[in-house]
């Protein structure tokens, strides 16, 4: 296994196979903030590849200051924002629905027409509920999907998507609140009060 | 007291553990005592839970990553490097700019800014030559034909002949240095460059003044009347050495300053007054060093010299200032 710096030090030189096994270490990560932020595979792969290739452009500048995937991160969300403002640009209306007919077919689900019932509603079962995710997320403004995600899938401290995003840290705490009670309202999460003390005891602990 | 709203307030803190360990344990607290609190604390991190799950299955399948990676490839391989990359290719091994591209680039601004500026610095002080259109510019626009007697002294051009202004340039210099005016002529069957008289009391102190600098002018004055002072002493008969000192040290002040006067010209390219502080340099240096109780033939030689190159006339015409400034005075 080639250490990460030695990549970064290769793709410097512009060696672009080692700039590819740099991206195939991140990829997946970038992709699944791409594609909840843009909740369509075909643009989350547009968008997760654009940020790669700005990434190949500033790797020379890339000093080592932060890790490799603190800087891929500040690519990535500036990437995010300027895909947001030429959205802005090219649509009135920000609002994109999720469409699971759109999103996968039955091959590319790896299903097939021979596979058992039950395992093909589980599937379908599965497929509903990223549509209700995805709707959820198409509820929230493009800012608002961002900040939840740096929130929820990149551990980022308000502090830190603030600057990221150049808002107060009212406007994060605002988004986030937003976002969770879109996707509570759509996932219909509901709870009893005998199963909310448990909850409270296990966190206590 | 549980106050919900304040409680609620924290709720996204607690969800996304934004608190402290201890804000975090009376926040739990708050909660226990306030099932709709808790309620809604519980269905907000259980959203979070069910969207995590469901977000894994949204991930497309591991075939799809080998296509990602070739698209991946098939696009980088269309980039062009970058600029700093592309140079240090070029430099070949010069690592340090790819490295850190922006102070190198600070500093090659900086070098050329410094460049620039020398170089405007040095425009600023030199100036252009004499054939350049500066002199053109500052040549003095020619005057009326005098009506009568003006002798004539030197070659004026038409005002678009750069190379009969520059003819009358040196003509006027040969003459204020105490050579005879010539007409130049461009060659057999070319154009004659046209004589224009002009009067020795006003055009000529016009052209004078074109040539030299206010300074210059001032100098040439002050010399004109220490060497007539020196001419009228030293053709005095049994002069005492006393009689001379003063010629002697005002000689030398004004060999300091033509010197000075001599370099600047000579760096501004103004060559018809290096050529006229030249040709009293030796004077200067002369009167300058002559000893305590100088030599009739010393004296003599000097004054002889100054005859013959109508040094007197010349510095007088030289230092004339102009009666009417209708031109650029440089």
């Amino acid at each position: 296994m080639i250490q990460e710096d030695k990549l970064i030090e290769r793709a410097q030189e512009g060696d672009q196979e080692a700039f590819c096994l740099l991206a195939r270490s991140y990829q997946r990560r970038i992709y699944a903030l791409a594609l909840h932020y843009t909740r369509d595979p075909h643009e989350a792969e547009d968008l997760s590849q654009e940020v790669w290739l700005k990434a190949y452009r500033a790797i020379g500048g890339f000093r080592g200051e932060a890790g490799f995937y603190t800087w891929l991160r500040r690519i990535t969300v500036n990437t995010f924002l300027n895909h947001q403002r030429e959205m802005k640009t090219m649509y009135s209306s920000g609002k994109k629905a999720f469409r699971l007919g759109e999103m996968v077919s039955l091959e590319e689900l790896g299903l097939t027409p021979a596979e058992p019932r039950q395992a093909h509603e589980e599937r379908l079962q599965q497929q509903m509920m990223v549509e209700k995710v995805m709707e959820g997320l198409s509820e929230l403004t493009a800012q608002q999907r961002l900040i939840f995600l740096l929130k929820h899938r990149e551990g980022m401290t308000y502090d830190e998507i603030a600057s990221a995003c150049a808002v107060s840290t009212g406007t994060v705490k605002k988004a986030l609140f937003r976002a969770i009670n879109r996707l509570r309202e759509r996932l219909g999460v509901k709870f009893t009060a005998a199963e909310d003390v448990s909850y409270v005891a296990r966190d206590r602990r | 007291m549980h106050d919900c709203v304040k409680t609620r307030e924290l709720l996204v803190d607690l969800v996304f553990d934004e608190l402290g360990p201890e804000a975090r344990r009376r926040a739990l607290l708050e909660l226990e005592g306030c099932p709709d609190c808790l309620a809604q604390y519980r269905s907000m991190t259980d959203a979070l839970r069910v969207f995590d799950q469901v977000t894994e299955t949204a991930m497309p399948e591991e075939s799809y990553w080998p296509g990602y990676e070739t698209r991946l490839r098939e696009r980088l391989r269309h980039e062009r490097p970058s600029w700093t990359r592309r140079l240090a290719d070029r430099i070949g091994g010069f690592g340090l700019l790819a490295m850190r591209p922006l102070p190198v680039a600070v500093g090659l601004a900086m070098v050329f800014l410094a460049i620039g500026w020398w170089t405007w610095q040095r425009r600023q002080v030199v100036g252009p030559s004499p054939g350049a259109p500066y002199v053109a510019t500052k040549t003095p626009t020619p005057q009326p034909k005098p009506e009568s007697h003006d002798e004539v002294i030197a070659t004026t051009p038409k005002p678009d002949e750069s190379s009969a202004r520059r003819t009358s340039v040196h003509q006027t210099a040969a003459k204020l240095n105490g050579k005879a005016p010539s007409v130049r002529r461009e060659g057999r069957g070319e154009k004659k460059v046209e004589d224009v008289t002009v009067s020795r009391g006003s055009d000529q102190s016009l052209i004078a003044a074109s040539l030299f600098t206010p300074e210059t002018i001032r100098h040439f004055e002050k010399a004109q009347l220490m060497l007539r002072s020196f001419r009228n002493a030293s053709a005095v008969k049994g002069l005492a050495a006393t009689d001379l000192a003063y010629e002697r040290q005002l000689s030398r002040r004004l060999l300091y300053q033509n010197i000075l006067l001599r370099r600047d010209a000579e760096m501004k390219g103004n060559l018809p007054a290096e050529e006229a502080l030249s040709s009293l340099e030796p004077f200067l240096l002369d009167i300058a060093n002559l000893p305590d109780k100088p030599s009739s033939s010393e004296l003599g030689g000097i004054r002889e010299r100054l005859q013959r190159k109508e040094l007197i006339a010349s510095l007088q015409i030289s230092s004339a200032q102009p009666s009417a400034p209708t031109y650029q005075v440089p």
